[in-house]
């Protein structure tokens, strides 16, 4: 293991440890100090690393609060999965392979430089709240060295901060008598650009350039510097990682392989589910699709045609749902004829092959996640995008109670309701998990969030897959066909008895 | 009325400081000049992206293209005359000089004298307020030193910011420093209950411009629509209804300065004693709203935007964008200025062809831009009947002054006008710019190489690099009879930064403490006020 080529930054001591919180608390501005690492534990590190900021991503996705995210985060350190990150060197090993692996391209850096983030943010604030590290030693530790403002100025000055702690402690709702004495020691003089928000906010006193910040306060300050090492050392190794690819191709291939899987979550191909085909792709519809696929599915079959952005994403979903090309292409052929005639094998066939990295670039195209979709609305006799963000309320629940959906007015009721709360911000994904109730009776068995449409689908496959036992789904494919169109209202839940 | 041709001409040949505005906007480093984006108006039209290589070329531009107008944009990464060249995408700004705007305009619904681009001398004070308040903050709380003030050649004020670490900054810091500086956004007065240092600060100029200018100059209380916009600040409707009955019957009978007085002992009566603290604060929002600056916010937080340069002409007034100081700003009164051809007698004796036809030309041209200047006013031409940094000189003051003698090189002709000591004073604080630069201190994150973008950290009062620079050339020439003003301008200029110096020492010392022991009484009170109510205020809010 040659990690040490790729690391530009200078030795230095990183870690501090609030060893009764185990809170980890890192700049990671040191490489991890390996001799040898076994490929075994490399990959599962990792492996770890990812789930657990995909699981932050998806909260983030939900907008929690800073306070509600730390309690989440705190839980999920907690897990029993997540165990061999909370050794401090493991934790170190897992970011650094992260940034290694997740370099290379853009979507990838942007995943590790926002989950990143808010994982030290949150640790962050979790360890100053309980006081429980000093951070005199921890910024001394990371090499970052902040002076205190020295006794000239100070003296020129205490007015004004004695001023400033007072207006601290009025907001508190204390009293301005309370306020701690002023002393030198608890100051750090920061230059202003290095925070601007507390400009902004003219909550901190500012004199000369010079923001005085008291220890509470340097949190908000600690944050924009870990932002900017970590967007450094991401285009650092975007930079280096050919040449150390060169140096040991099985480190390649691992890199490799853990960057271009985004672990199995991108859905370009779908290796867990067998049995979908263009004969019973109706009743997998019918039991596991998310709102939005089955609204384009069942316009196409009612329609015969779908607009381009439509077909684009209905198509990969379907790629990703385990649809082989020939079903594929028997599926759209079969619509699509019926209303463009000849000129689906010239213009048609084309982009389906194209989908599955047949033509053109030969990209094998990933499916959309519900971030790429929801933002996508649908123009008149189009029916691509999330139907939770561009349909009104009404529409929604006609749709819901629609044969495309079958649920119950109740349960409709129960799926749109993260979606009106006063005040605040739709929740997509909360919808969509209620969705997924509705048709299940039952929550997912993982706490992730649905992020990505085929991720909804595969849950409900698994669920299925596992409840019914491999033969009787098989059985219940072979028939499926025939009863797929009959049972269409109701109780999905009651369908599976 | 618009500026003859001709005599624009005249101007960009012999007068306007090309070579002393291209090392102002290199800042020490020539090849910048030529990545600075100039752009021309002419009539309706824009160029954009020019660039010269330097001051001739580019004053050999300006003669030849003769632009009404010359705005100044930022550094960019190429020229910004070769830009065809570039890849798209990789021309972009570099640096920009931190700006701000600041236009009577914004004011009009508490200032009843003027309309639209028309100032006088009950108005015009506010900019000059606007000025005072922001230099101070821009140098005591961020630690500017290299500050440009200008006259925008009508209704306002322009600053350029030249510090290293302001040119460097990003639209994000742009936002910050923004965000601080403004109070008073879309008519409202954003003031925290309890006010910080700075605005603690701020608070007391504006009591004081109040109480000096706003109330008895302006007589804002006696002028129906602002009056209606300040009592719209008092919660209590009854309050504002019986005011507002009171004030219209007495229209002209008591003066603002009584009706104020009314206002605040209405406030504090004792019956409305559970209503003070809400209604203290209206009583602050209204002076703040009444003085506190109005910025151009957008103008401030884009790099890109492009901001007229100065010693520009303006095309509706004639008047030159002077620099000016902030330390003197209460002695600009641009009101006097006036505009048109000056044709006093022994002028027109000896005026050359080209006047003789420009006076004719003008003489049908209204010989007025703004209110005071009344035809049947004397008239005074600033540096030479008025000191010189009292007023914008217009064109025609400049040229007929100059143009009488011939062509004279760029670099002697502008003794002869009445710029000459905004050109000596602007050539000046250029030097001092550049002095100033070459004094930054390594950044402070040495340690820390990840940070290109450490600002450095302002040494400390006692390590300061001395002002060294003083205004350039030989002692003045007093060319006025009235020996004695012209000595006081003279003594001014030439002592300039050398009692700058002292000055902002004393004054740093006393702010150092963020208060005057004036107002210490007063803060007292109003922390003594705010410690029993947070939490109502805070209901109230919501
Ligand atoms: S949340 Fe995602 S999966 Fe659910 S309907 Fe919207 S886009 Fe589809
Ligand atoms: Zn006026």
């Amino acid at each position: 293991m040659q990690l040490h080529q790729v690391t530009l930054e200078e030795n230095r001591p990183k870690l501090l440890i609030a060893p009764r919180a185990q809170i980890i608390l890192s700049f990671y501005v040191t490489p991890p100090q390996v001799q040898f690492i076994e490929l075994e534990s490399f990959f599962s590190l990792a492996h770890s690393r990812i789930q657990f900021l995909r699981t932050i991503e998806g909260w983030r996705a939900q907008k929690f609060t800073p306070s509600e995210m730390d309690v989440r985060i705190a839980k999920l350190e907690a897990e029993e999965q997540y165990a061999p990150l909370r050794d401090p060197e493991n934790d170190l090993i897992s970011h650094y392979i992260l940034t290694l692996a997740y370099a290379q391209r853009q979507e990838l850096r942007n995943f590790v430089l926002g989950n990143e983030l808010a994982l030290f943010g949150s640790r962050l604030r979790r360890a100053s709240e309980r006081e429980k590290i000093r951070f005199g030693e921890f910024l001394d530790a990371s090499g970052l060295q902040f002076q205190h403002p020295d006794d000239v100025e100070f003296a020129l000055i205490s007015t004004a901060l004695k001023r400033m702690e007072e207006i601290r402690m009025l907001n508190q709702g204390r009293k301005a008598a309370e306020a701690p004495p002023v002393i030198r020691s608890r100051y750090y003089k920061v230059p202003w650009q290095q925070c601007p928000e507390m400009v902004s906010r003219r909550n901190c006193f500012l004199w000369r350039g010079s923001l005085y910040l008291i220890q509470e306060e340097l949190p908000a300050l600690l944050v924009p510097i870990f932002r900017t090492l970590l967007s450094r050392r991401l285009a650092c190794n975007q930079r280096a990682l050919p040449s150390l690819e060169l140096a040991d191709d099985r480190l390649a291939r691992l890199l490799g392989s853990l960057a271009n899987a985004h672990l199995g979550n991108d859905y370009r191909s779908a290796a867990l589910i067998q049995g979908v085909t263009a004969r019973n792709i109706d009743l997998h519809c019918r039991d596991s699709f998310p709102p939005c696929m089955r609204r384009m599915f069942s316009k196409l079959r009612e329609t015969h045609h779908l607009k381009h952005t439509g077909r684009m994403q209905l198509g990969l979903f379907l790629k990703g749902a385990g649809l082989s090309l020939e079903d594929s292409m028997q599926v759209w052929r079969e619509e699509l004829t019926r209303v463009v005639g000849d000129k689906f094998d010239k213009e048609y066939a084309y982009n389906i092959r194209h989908n599955y990295g047949l033509e053109g670039k030969r990209v094998n195209y990933s499916p959309y996640s519900c971030a790429k979709l929801i933002p996508t609305l649908p123009g008149t006799g189009e029916y691509h995008g999330c139907p939770f963000r561009y349909m009104e309320r009404d529409e929604l629940l006609e749709f819901l109670k629609s044969a495309q959906c079958g649920l119950s007015d109740a349960q409709a009721h129960n799926v749109l309701e993260p979606l009106f709360r006063k005040g605040e911000p739709k929740h997509y994904h909360v919808a969509c998990r209620a969705f997924w109730h509705a048709l299940h009776g039952a929550d997912p068995t993982t706490d992730e969030p649905i992020v990505h449409p085929n991720q909804f689908f595969e849950l409900s496959y698994r669920a299925r897959h596992d409840k019914t036992g491999p033969q009787q789904q098989q059985q219940q494919q072979q028939t499926g066909g025939a009863t797929a169109t009959a049972t269409t209202s109701g109780d999905p839940a009651a369908r599976k008895d | 009325m618009s500026v003859p041709d001709e005599l624009l001409k005249a101007y960009y040949a012999q007068i306007f400081p090309c070579d002393d505005i291209a090392s102002w906007l290199s800042h020490g480093d020539s090849s910048l000049f030529y990545k600075r984006e100039l752009s021309y108006n002419k009539k309706d039209n824009v160029i954009r992206y020019l660039s010269y290589r330097d001051g001739p070329t580019f004053r050999a531009s300006l003669v030849s293209k003769c632009p009404d107008k010359i705005d100044i944009g930022p550094i960019m990464s190429h020229p910004p005359c070769e830009r065809s060249s570039v890849e798209p995408g990789c021309f972009v700004d570099h640096q920009r000089e931190f700006i701000m705007d600041i236009d009577l305009t914004d004011y009009n619904d508490i200032r009843g004298c003027c309309k639209g681009a028309a100032i006088c001398e009950r108005c015009w004070p506010l900019a000059n307020f606007a000025v005072t308040v922001l230099d101070r903050a821009l140098r005591e709380d961020f630690g500017f030193t290299d500050i440009l003030w200008a006259f925008s050649g009508r209704r306002g004020v322009h600053c350029w910011v030249c510090d290293e670490s302001a040119r460097k900054m990003s639209n994000d810091h742009r936002k910050a420093l923004v965000d601080y500086l403004e109070v008073i956004k879309g008519s409202k007065v954003h003031l925290p209950p309890v006010l910080p240092p700075c605005l603690q600060r701020a608070d007391e100029q504006v009591d004081n411009f109040f109480a000096d200018h706003v109330l008895p100059v302006m007589d804002v209380l006696n002028n129906p629509p602002a009056r209606e916009k300040l009592l719209s600040f008092i919660p209590d409707e009854e309050l504002r209804a019986s005011l507002l009955g009171a004030w219209t019957a007495e229209e002209e009978v008591t003066t603002s300065a009584q009706k104020w007085e009314q206002l605040c002992a209405e406030c504090a009566s004792p019956s409305r004693s559970r209503q003070k603290w809400t209604l203290d604060r209206a009583i602050r929002d209204i002076r703040w709203y009444c003085c506190y600056p109005r910025l151009d916010a957008n103008v401030s937080m884009i790099m890109k935007h492009l901001l007229k340069s100065p010693f520009c002409v303006h095309p509706g007034t004639g008047l030159v964008s002077i620099p000016l100081s902030a330390r003197h700003i209460n002695d600009f009164k641009p009101w006097l200025a006036t505009a048109g051809p000056v044709l006093t007698s022994s002028s027109t004796e000896s005026a050359g062809s080209l006047m003789a036809k420009l006076a004719k030309q003008q003489a049908a041209a209204p010989a007025v831009t703004t209110e005071a200047a009344q035809p049947q006013a004397p008239r005074r031409v600033p540096g030479v009947d008025l000191p010189w940094f009292e007023c914008p000189p217009s064109i025609w003051d400049v040229c007929t002054l100059t143009v009488q003698q011939g062509n004279l090189p760029p670099d002697v002709a502008f003794e002869q006008t009445p710029l000459r000591d905004h050109i000596r004073y602007f050539r000046a604080l250029i030097a001092r710019f550049q002095h100033n630069s070459g004094f930054h201190p390594a950044p402070p994150f040495d340690n820390l190489g990840e940070f290109d973008e450490a600002p450095y950290l302002l040494l400390h009062p006692d390590q300061q690099p001395r002002e060294t620079v003083t205004v350039g050339g030989p002692a003045l020439p007093i060319r006025h009879p009235e020996e004695e003003e012209a000595a006081t301008v003279q003594a001014a200029t030439s002592t300039w930064y050398s009692k700058e110096d002292e000055d902002e020492e004393d004054e740093e010392d006393e702010d150092g403490d963020g208060r005057r022991p004036r107002r210490t009484s007063d803060d007292i009170e109003e922390l003594e006020l705010a410690r029993p109510r947070p939490h109502k205020v805070k209901k109230e809010q919501a």
